[in-house]
């Protein structure tokens, strides 16, 4: 036998990519819902997708054998939840995801459980062990922000994770608490909210700054803009949340930082002067979307989707009037200072502007 | 792309943003619905124009043609194809379980596909989990533990081979490999003085040069070698790629790198694919600067790790191309991420070498790079390793691990331009 072959030279001799496949199972309330993504490359080997063998799985190809894979995925998946066996139901329409490192047929399940509720959630994949032993199953269990994260490989095939008893409110709770987290932590929507509402205790007369009359205007002012931020932000917040709407999330991030910079701008030199509530519309449909990052960074629950949505707005909104409620007072009660429009205004919207500005650079440099 | 359009657009048409609209006359409730208009139009515009944004979503395809996947030609030939039926309906005929085996693992070593490693010990299933397989099993076993980084489990099979047939040249060569992927120079001049008789004139200068490489007999292999691609002692159509890329691998280990750069070209020309001297050639053009050219050599190569790595570290070395290729470079380093998360929590120690190179040049973390370079060492000991955990060293300013790669440099005796640069860095450093 020649070794030429055989010789490992050269520097990646034992980079490889690796078979791995990614099972991510959301606990609801008596329901299970699974995703589960199975490489083409894995699938073909298995069981043979690539119907003309040239060497190129196609889309006709897949739907070709779609039962087939998914009664291959079914006929390794044995889910068991305090100690009943549960039947995963497959949705018979299957997706595609394209990784970096290859496509993946994505299948969607669900399981319902007779009795309602358990802790003990029994979960059995054996999904390519015997076409390639070193295949590993990476699988995420998801229940509201808790996630358990978890690997099967040939000699452990079976896995147990212990789920609290689904409580709906609890997740809900829990989702509320982050969305006040969010805004209080998230400086780039406390910035846009604050450089909107600072010239809500003053009125614009003939191209100068006046104190607001009486604290009626000031605070009517101040609930248009809140409420056309909350109702912009809650639209592309659930939409992007649900999957329906989706922008890269750098340029969303860079359009938020462009947001305060117009905002600020526009107290320096006002183009808009009685409807600010309507930069507070436009932009809040993108901030919406920075919201929506961040819930998908907590993982968003597809089992209480409805739940987490609500909870989490109604925690930005809440966190949003208790920053409202700090400043509002304050501000009215120091608005009739001579140098408010000044140093209040234009310096804090310049100082703004120069941090939103920073925040633009970095966010479109990538630094 | 965002900022310049967004200021723009903004405000009415034909109105400089810092003119009042109450000076102006026109409505502010008017000036704000145009206003709403506009951002309306740039949410529309960021959404076209961001074209990859789609990436790592599950979508439908829309045509039945679409490809959604090619397959590497050890999986699609059709030879493998009707080997493989062949064997499902006889799985326990050895000789031919093994030659697949063979073949499996030659795609791993040019793909740089594990997945062929775990196909090459499925199909070898009858015989793999045994104490005492036949030879022919544990010689694939070994090989496919090597590959893994599962040194020492390798060698144990190969020992075992050697214990009852002492002449077997394939498992001397493997046993040589494993020593020097393990650092242990003597250990494979033995396996190397053990075998040579029984090779080939063309595997005896290749032996030869794998191991001397890390001697002082360095200019001598090169010489070796350059006879036979130069045709002093003609190299046949197997021996010539592979003594090419060797080659050019000892000269710029020399220093010598306008006639790597040749050697490397000469192996382009033969038209060959092998992620190895891919990935050799991305590290020469790297250390160059060209990196440009990196870009161009492995453009689409995102599926294997090491090239994402090399095409990433790269990528953030060129002039920005705009939010559209940062998004998509951005998405390919949260992927790569992500694939290296995934195979340190399944415990594969062969993620190592890219897992260092990515926190010391893609991602740059002293405490991971630190950790996951001294990882490497205690498994792993070529000369690349050495480079990539002397770089750690210095990112995380650890004199310690510095000083285990220095010892072995001096007690092995190996030579190499790229390692003695980095050792200036580290004591440049003040």
């Amino acid at each position: 036998m020649s070794l030429v072959g055989l010789l490992l030279l050269g520097p990646a001799a034992m980079a490889h990519k690796s078979s791995d496949s990614y099972l991510r199972v959301a606990v609801g309330d008596a329901r299970l819902f699974g995703e589960w993504r199975l490489a083409l490359h894995d699938l073909e080997f298995a069981i043979g997708i690539d119907g003309n063998e040239n060497g190129e799985i196609t889309w006709g190809e897949l739907k070709a054998r779609r039962e087939a894979v998914i009664d291959y995925a079914r006929s390794r998946l044995e889910v068991e939840w305090e100690g009943e066996r549960l039947e995963p139901r497959f949705e018979p329409d299957v997706q595609i995801d394209q990784l970096a490192n290859g496509g993946y047929v994505v299948l969607r399940w669900s399981a319902e459980s007779g009795s309602g509720r358990g802790r003990s959630l029994r979960i059995g994949n054996r999904v390519f062990f015997d076409s390639n032993p070193l295949h590993r199953g990476l699988i995420v269990v998801e229940q509201g922000p808790t996630v358990q994260q978890a690997i099967f490989h040939p000699r452990e095939t079976q896995l147990r994770f212990d789920v609290e008893v689904p409580n709906p409110w609890k997740a809900f709770r829990g989702f509320l608490v982050e969305g006040v987290q969010h805004i209080w932590l998230g400086y780039d929507h406390v910035l846009f909210l604050l450089v909107l509402l600072l010239p809500a205790v003053l009125r614009r007369e003939a191209g100068r700054w006046q104190p607001a009359e009486g604290f009626r205007p000031a605070l009517w002012g101040v609930v248009k803009i809140v409420t056309a931020f909350t109702l912009a932000h809650s639209i592309t917040l659930s939409l992007a949340a649900l999957g329906w709407v989706r922008l890269p999330s750098r340029l969303v991030e860079a359009v938020i930082a462009f947001s305060i910079l117009v905002a600020a701008l526009n107290n320096l030199r006002p183009v808009v002067t009685t409807g600010s509530w309507v930069i507070a519309l436009g932009f809040g449909l993108i901030h919406g979307f920075g919201f929506a990052s961040v819930l998908a960074d907590l993982g968003l629950p597809r089992a209480n989707l409805v739940q987490a949505l609500v909870g989490f707005n109604l925690g930005v909104e809440l966190g949003q009037l208790a920053i409202v409620g700090v400043f509002l007072p304050l501000a009215y009660g120091v608005r009739r200072w001579a140098g408010y429009p000044t140093w209040v205004l234009s310096g804090g919207s310049g100082v703004a502007a120069l941090v939103a500005l920073k925040w633009m650079w970095e966010r479109l440099s990538g630094g | 792309m965002a900022h310049a359009m967004g200021f723009r657009s903004f405000g009415p048409p034909g109105l400089p943003m810092n003119q009042n609209s109450v000076a102006t006359g026109l409505p502010s409730v008017l000036s704000a619905g145009i206003l709403l208009g506009r951002l309306i139009l740039m949410l529309i515009g960021l959404a076209v124009a961001s074209g990859p944004w789609s990436l790592a979503q599950p979508y439908t395809p829309t045509s039945d043609d679409e490809v959604l996947e090619r397959l590497p030609v050890g999986l699609r030939s059709a030879e493998v194809r009707r080997d493989r039926a062949a064997l499902a309906d006889d799985p326990e005929n050895l000789s031919d379980s093994v030659s697949m085996a063979h073949s499996y693992l030659a795609t791993a070593r040019t793909e740089g596909d594990s997945r062929f490693l775990g196909y090459a010990q499925s199909i070898l299933g009858p015989w793999w989990n045994q104490t005492a397989p036949p030879a022919e099993v544990r010689l694939v076993r070994a090989m496919v533990f090597g590959l893994m980084f599962e040194f020492d489990r390798a060698l144990l099979d190969l020992d075992a081979i050697l214990a009852a047939a002492p002449g077997q040249a394939t498992a001397w060569a493997t046993r040589m490999e494993v020593c020097l992927a393990r650092g242990d120079v003597g250990g494979a001049r033995k396996a190397f003085e053990a075998v040579q008789e029984k090779l080939s004139p063309p595997d005896r200068a290749l032996a030869f040069a794998r191991c001397e490489r890390m001697t002082r007999r360095l200019s001598e292999t090169i010489r070796g070698l350059e006879a036979r691609v130069d045709g002093t002692e003609p190299a046949d159509a197997t021996d010539r790629p592979a003594a090419l890329a060797l080659l050019a691998e000892l000269l710029m280990q020399q220093g010598r790198p306008d006639e790597a750069a040749m050697r490397l070209e000469q192996w382009r020309r033969l038209g060959k694919r092998d992620v190895r001297v891919l990935a050799l050639e991305a590290d020469f053009l790297l250390d160059r600067g060209r990196f440009v050219d990196v870009l161009d050599r492995l453009k689409g190569e995102t599926a294997h790790d090491g090239l994402a790595v090399r095409l990433l570290e790269a990528w953030q070395r060129v002039a920005d191309r705009g939010p559209e290729e940062n998004s998509s470079r951005e998405e390919l380093r949260r992927q790569v991420e992500k694939r290296l998360e995934d195979r340190r929590a399944r415990g594969d120690a062969s993620a190592l070498p890219d897992e260092v190179r990515y926190w010391v040049r893609v991602k740059p973390d002293a405490a991971k790079a630190v950790e996951r370079a001294g990882e490497l060492w205690a498994v792993r000991r070529t000369l690349d390793d050495a480079r990539w955990v002397l770089e750690a060293a210095r990112l995380g300013r650890d004199a310690v691990l510095r000083r285990r790669v220095t010892d072995w440099m001096a007690t092995s005796g190996v030579q190499d331009a790229r390692l003695d640069a980095e050792l200036g860095r580290v004591e440049a450093r003040p």
